[in-house]
């Protein structure tokens, strides 16, 4: 508890810093607050069970306006607004979720879904952040090792998963399941020239491509292939896998970084993410929010997503991802405590082009090496 | 030798027969609720989805493909999206049939044929494994033999012995067969006793008066009089195993075991549904063929009519000394697939922390706590939730109307087939009715999913609504009550129907007073099938409801992925707890109305 | 014809590529008992289903009481339920979810008649029936015998013309058997209603039929009074299905041995004089003679055969005795009382006015 009054004061202070910047757009909340009281409630489909807690400090905030918050997939989401579009049976007000390449070709560029970036954020959030669909934050996936049985990482590359020493004890998660390690994977091809550069710093020596291989990207993923990694069906069985006490033999294992906020849920994990590996640590991917057309309640989406961009006068609507692992995108809120910035981990930023002209091939690879 | 009529009033006279325009009438049903998405599954397989642009660079949205078919049948993937789940498939259902069919007869026979004490109590509680939802047994199989193979504490079995199981025990081939089968023999075991309480056991004693031994009159007589039965369950079993999702994926992805079923599921989640409905074909084509052999089979012994309005009487077998010890062997099949199970599942509601058992934290926060959001991401308890609590609501709703519609029109398809048994008209019901047996619950989810997100022919776009998650649950029951009826009309006999037709009964008068009295039996034991089938469903019904319509098994799933698994466990508490009040209920509702 | 209760003209089933009834035309006159016999699976049953309308024929038609109720060719049908038969199945089919009460009225109820006159009809047919105070039992909770009555009650009860019964005796021990055989004998000579039985059991036949219509692959062999079919019987198959034990038969050639124009019949073996002066010598033929029409002599003479007794069977005031001689064995159904071993050499006499002669290739009795 101490530390949720922590962030919190230190939020507050940051966004009451921050106030003289947050003034330049024009938002108009008691405007939007009325026209979506008349909605009365607001339908948002999540990719996290957060949901829940935003949506409960927004009905405290804005009596008046229930918040049905739905907890999916992220390409359940997608699949779900296409046919509510099509049947003409609009449910979904705003969609929260991952995969932003999916979302822009089969849903933006089809105009089923819209942008929306409160007037007064325009400022605090980069561009890149912005267009074409807002990005709420971003998410670091990363290699995390049980810091109970091993004082340090125990890695320094990725390419040191693919040795003898790490045979049958790495954790990925199934690409399979969540889109996001498609991002992953397609970012780590789509770096390949890094990939070799490290192989050679790490090695000594240039890398020998397997027959029929295109890239050193590609030949770490058949190598991890062929290492006997475990795949496993989400992030928090892999922060268990790895983190859980009393293990003779723990592995290491990909994960989402703000996997870390399970240690307090669950004293008996102990794990961290290794924060000094070569090339990069990880992938960042980003969580986004649109909204949906023709919705029925379009005034409270827009009030429910304000609030979720967190607010200068002393709301928490982003407090529930004010956590280590996730990077907020406004220019005005510092990384949570004990965190760093975006820009000071040494990663790759998932290109959503990049993934939809590419990733299915990265994934079809994976499927075809699976062992 | 064939003279030409009047065709009109052949027509006619064609037409008057009762049980012609009710296969008419199903076969429009079926038209629709089955051969349509058929259909559209194979236009689909052929057509490039917008979707496919990421896979192709000569994707053309809307236009003919054969795309799906190579990727699939011959590219890199075969091997690992065809092949290896194809054997692996094979491999477990069959093994899961017989070992269900095995235990499943057997218990049958010792219920129904056997001075077994406490007969009565090990038939209400033979059906139990079915009622826990099969991913249950699953868990408490990963919580007893869990190796460190996938990291984290190791299981009870590694726990007690300080063996480390080795993985052939802890995931893959075996688990998935033992736990399968320990959650499919009730399906054996309801079809078996069914048939032998209604064996006139006289055809087994002129065998023992013959001399013949007490195992050779089970192996000569009895087994050829169940053989139909037998072979049904099996052919459901097989199907059943065939389509399964949960199991071989808790059980199957630590090691790589992937199955048809889990590669469907994966492809049409991915958004790629036009490989998963061709794997879904080849999953169809393996039960066509062994439905195909089953038929050639019992096409050569008779099916056997043998309640024929006369009496007939059923007398025990002495067991002897075999008693207790038999009778130790299922309170210990008992002990292994339900209570086991049960206790590891509730005790999981308990714990403060997934994986703890120990006793200082045990709560009943995830019960009846209040919206807290320092647990499980400020979610109040189950029984406080009203998410939950609407979500059980349409859970009991959905199980029901489905069920109740199902049993309904099952009825009528178990009339219309065995009325017009050896016509081409009623295999066509048959048939028909059977097909969505065979389609996997996810492919057939996709595929309302695709079709009633639109308006089509006279009916509106469905999506969204609970109809539409109903109807597809109908659909894919049919074959449930359908069987269930057709076997129960079977033992009828068709003369009692003709003997109120000689004494002047329309047809209306027939049905209220002698049919369905007659086949309300196998309604009922399809109903209740169905009630619990649908009550655990998931794959089928995931892709179709919406936030509204969302049941139990959708949220259950969701918490389990997240990793709350004390809300996973309770929620899968108040579905087998649903199911079992459904399951008594039905029973006294079976009983009055019984013969 | 207008004395015809049921006319049956040409009448043809197909199952799929069997043929079940073959193009069978036959009439019955009002009061008679025509029993349709023949071996399991030759048709007699479908003829039967046909008759009451369960069964569409493929071709032919169908009169009952000169009301045209099927026709192939005019696509007339009248479904069960409106040809007022009463069936009575070999299975009973009584209903077990419903009383013997209930199983009795259902047919008034269908009828609409009071509930009173309900009460009344059934409970005068139970007494008529030996069934009092029964009502309230449930099928299976009684006997065979009395769910035959029962079954029979059932159709009596609304008083068909035209009684319809599909082996009714085969699911009851001997003893019921002969009791029920003499009560539905009766019930018949009471109501004097029109009825159709069919049975495979040829005593039956010979017991209780005005007429008998002897059926094989679903054509009629012989329609004949019982007499008749028991001795003159038209073919091979009649002979041979009709009497128990069964007709002895022997192959050979005729020839004109005979005095005053007789035929004789020659075996390698042996000669026998018969009554006919019709056949033409050197004709293969099947003689043929009742097991009660041979009787042992002590001497050889004209019409004996030496033979050896191979078994004795006897039965009360009947003796069965099978006699070898060479590779044919006979059958003797002896009244009197035998004194004879295994073994034993005896003659065998053979009545020339008994012995029938069959052509071999058509199988048909030769006339005199």
């Amino acid at each position: 508890m101490r530390k949720v009054v922590s962030v919190l004061s230190l939020l507050s202070l940051v966004l009451c810093f921050s106030f003289s910047n947050a003034a330049a757009g024009s938002f108009n909340e008691e405007e939007l607050y009325q026209a979506a009281k008349k909605e009365g409630e607001v339908n948002i489909y999540s990719y996290s069970s957060r949901v829940f807690k935003f949506g409960k400090t927004f009905e405290a905030k804005y009596p008046g306006i229930k918040v049905n918050g739905f907890d999916m997939d992220s390409p359940e989401i997608v699949t779900k607004v296409l046919a509510e579009q099509s049947a003409k049976n609009y449910v979904a007000d705003v969609i929260f979720l991952k995969d932003p390449s999916t979302v822009v070709n089969e849903l933006y560029n089809k105009k089923l879904v819209s942008n929306y970036v409160p007037a007064d954020l325009e400022a605090l959030i980069p561009a890149e952040y912005r267009e074409p669909l807002l990005v709420h934050h971003a998410s670091v996936d990363a290699i995390i090792y049980n810091n109970e049985k091993m004082s340090a990482p125990p890695i320094k590359s990725l390419w040191e998963l693919t040795t003898p020493e790490w045979k049958g004890r790495v954790i990925f998660p199934d690409p399979q399941k969540m889109s996001e390690y498609v991002e992953v994977l397609a970012t780590i091809v789509q770096h390949s020239d890094e990939m070799a550069a490290d192989y050679k710093k790490v090695f000594g020596k240039d890398i020998e491509l397997s027959s029929g291989i295109e890239n050193a990207g590609y030949e770490w993923i058949f190598r991890l292939l062929n290492n006997d990694a475990i795949i496993l069906g989400s992030t928090n069985s892999v922060a268990e896998a790895v983190g859980l006490s009393d293990q003779a033999n723990p592995p290491v294992g990909f994960t989402a970084y703000s996997r870390l906020r399970d240690k307090e849920k669950n004293p008996k994990l102990k794990f961290d993410v290794m924060l000094d590996v070569s090339p990069v640590i990880g992938v960042a991917t980003e969580v986004i929010i649109a909204q949906v057309n023709e919705a029925k309640h379009p005034n409270a989406a827009k009030l429910l997503t304000r609030w979720m961009m967190g607010d200068e006068k002393g709301g928490n609507g982003y407090e529930p991802y004010f956590v280590m692992g996730n990077f907020p995108v406004r220019t005005d809120v510092p990384a949570p405590e004990g965190s760093k910035n975006l820009s000071e981990l040494k990663l790759w930023k998932a290109d959503p082009d990049y993934v939809w002209n590419s990733g299915q091939q990265v994934l079809d690879f994976w499927v075809a090496h699976l062992k | 030798m064939k003279r030409t009529h009047p065709s009109f009033s052949r027509f006619k006279n064609y037409i008057r027969r009762p049980h012609i325009v009710i296969s008419l009438i199903l076969l429009a049903i079926l038209l629709f609720i089955v051969l349509v998405p058929f259909a559209r599954m194979i236009r689909d397989s052929f057509i490039w989805q917008f979707a496919d642009t990421r896979l192709s660079r000569n994707a053309l949205p809307g236009e003919f493909t054969l795309f799906h078919w190579k990727r699939v049948f011959s590219s890199a993937l075969t091997q690992n999206i065809l092949v290896r789940p194809l054997f692996n498939s094979l491999t477990t259902s069959l093994s899961v049939s017989a070992c269900a069919m095995f235990i499943g007869s057997m218990l049958a026979w010792l219920v129904a044929r056997t001075d077994i004490p406490f007969r009565k109590t090990i038939a209400t509680v033979a059906v139990l494994p079915y009622v826990i939802p099969s991913y249950i047994h699953a868990l408490a199989w990963i919580n007893l033999f869990k190796n460190d193979r996938i990291g984290g504490a190791a299981g009870v079995f590694q726990y007690l012995t300080g063996i480390v199981p080795p993985d052939w025990l802890s995931y893959g081939y075996l688990p998935i067969v033992v736990t399968l089968s320990i959650h499919y023999f009730p399906f054996t075991f309801l079809l078996v006793s069914a048939a032998l309480t209604s064996i006139d056991s006289r055809l087994e004693e002129s065998g023992e008066i013959l001399g013949a031994s007490r195992t050779h009159i089970l192996r000569r007589i009895t087994f050829p009089l169940v053989l139909p039965a037998l072979l049904s369950s099996f052919i459901l079993t097989f199907s059943r195993v065939l389509g399964t999702f949960g199991t071989p994926y808790f059980l199957g992805t630590p090691v790589r075991y992937f199955t048809l079923s889990t590669q469907i599921y994966s492809n049409i989640t991915n958004r790629i549904p036009s490989v998963g409905y061709i794997l879904a074909f080849v999953l169809i084509a393996i039960s066509s063929a062994v439905i195909y052999i089953n038929q050639k089979m019992i096409g050569k012994s008779k099916s056997y009519v043998t309640i024929g309005g006369k009496g007939f009487r059923v007398t025990d077998t002495p067991l002897g000394r075999m008693q207790y010890p038999l009778l130790a062997l299922i309170v210990l099949l008992f002990l292994a697939s339900v209570v086991l199970p049960l206790v590891l599942i509730v005790w999981q509601t308990l714990a403060l922390y997934p994986g703890d058992y120990s006793l200082r934290h045990l709560t009943l926060l995830f019960w009846i706590g209040e919206a807290n959001t320092a647990f499980a991401e400020g979610e109040a308890g189950v029984l406080r939730n009203p998410a939950i609590l609407g979500a059980a609501w349409n859970s009991i709703k959905l199980a029901l109307s489905a069920s109740a519609l199902a049993g309904f029109l099952g009825i009528f398809i178990g009339y219309a087939v065995v009325k017009g048994r050896n016509t081409k008209l009623a295999s066509m019901v048959e048939q028909m009715s059977f097909l969505p047996y065979l389609v996997p619950g996810i492919a057939f989810g996709a595929l309302y999913l695709a079709l009633f997100s639109h308006s089509f022919g006279p009916i509106p776009a469905l999506y969204g609504t609970f109809f539409l998650v109903a109807l597809v649950c109908v659909a894919k029951n049919l074959p449930f009550t359908g069987r269930a009826v057709i076997t129960s009309m079977l033992q009828i006999g068709s003369e009692l129907e003709e003997a109120s037709e000689t004494l002047g009964a329309r047809w209306s008068m027939r049905f209220r007073k002698i049919i369905l009295p007659l086949s309300i039996q196998g309604a009922i034991s399809g109903f209740v099938l169905v009630f619990i089938t649908v009550m655990r469903e998931l794959s089928l019904i995931i892709l179709l409801v919406t936030p509204q319509t969302r049941t139990l098994t959708t949220m259950t799933f969701r918490y389990q992925e997240q990793g709350y698994t004390q809300f996973s466990s309770a929620i899968s508490v108040m579905i087998i707890v649903i199911v079992i009040f459904g399951e008594l209920f039905s029973k006294k509702l079976g009983k009055k109305g019984s013969i | 014809m207008a004395a015809d209760i049921i006319e049956v003209k040409n009448l043809t089933k197909v199952f799929g590529n069997v043929v079940a009834v073959d193009n069978v035309t036959f009439s019955i006159a009002e009061k008679d008992f025509l029993i349709l016999l023949g071996p399991s699976g030759c048709g007699k049953t479908t003829i039967l289903r046909m008759i009451a309308g369960l069964e569409i024929p493929t071709q032919g038609e169908i009169y009952l009481k000169d009301r045209l109720v099927f026709s192939s060719s005019k696509g007339v049908f009248v479904p069960a339920r409106q040809r007022e038969v009463g069936l009575v199945f070999q299975s009973y089919a009584l209903w077990p979810h419903m009383t013997v009460f209930e199983n009795i009225a259902f047919g008034l109820k269908v009828k609409r008649e009071g509930s009173e006159v309900i009460r009344k009809k059934v409970d005068d047919i139970l007494a008529y029936m030996q069934l009092e105070g029964m009502k309230d039992r449930y099928p299976q909770e009684m006997s065979g015998g009395q769910q035959q009555r029962v079954a029979l009650a059932r159709m009596l009860v609304s008083h068909p013309d035209i009684l319809l019964m599909d082996e009714p005796l085969s699911n009851l021990d001997a003893k019921l058997r002969l009791e029920m055989r003499a009560e539905i004998k009766n019930i018949h000579s009471q109501i004097g209603a029109t009825t159709v039985y069919v049975t495979h059991d040829q005593v039956e036949g010979q017991t209780m039929a005005s007429n008998i219509a002897v059926i094989n692959k679903g054509i009629i062999e012989q329609l004949a009074p019982p007499k008749t079919i028991y001795n003159r019987p038209a073919n091979l198959f009649v002979a041979d299905f009709i009497g128990s034990p069964a007709i002895n038969l022997m192959e050979g050639r005729t020839s004109s041995e005979g005095d005053d124009g007789r035929v004789c019949f020659k075996t390698g073996e042996f000669t026998l004089v018969t009554a006919y002066r019709n056949i033409q010598p050197g004709r293969e033929v099947v003689a043929a003679i009742r097991p009660e029409s041979i009787s042992i002599v002590k001497e050889e003479s004209a019409n004996t055969i030496p033979g050896e007794v191979r078994t004795i069977l006897p039965s009360g005031p009947e003796t069965v005795l099978r006699v070898r001689h060479a590779n044919l064995v006979f059958s003797l159904l002896l009244t009197q009382e035998v004194n004879l071993s295994p073994g034993q050499k005896i003659h065998l006499y053979l009545p020339a006015e008994n012995i029938l002669v069959f052509d071999k290739q058509t199988g048909n009795l030769l006339p005199l």
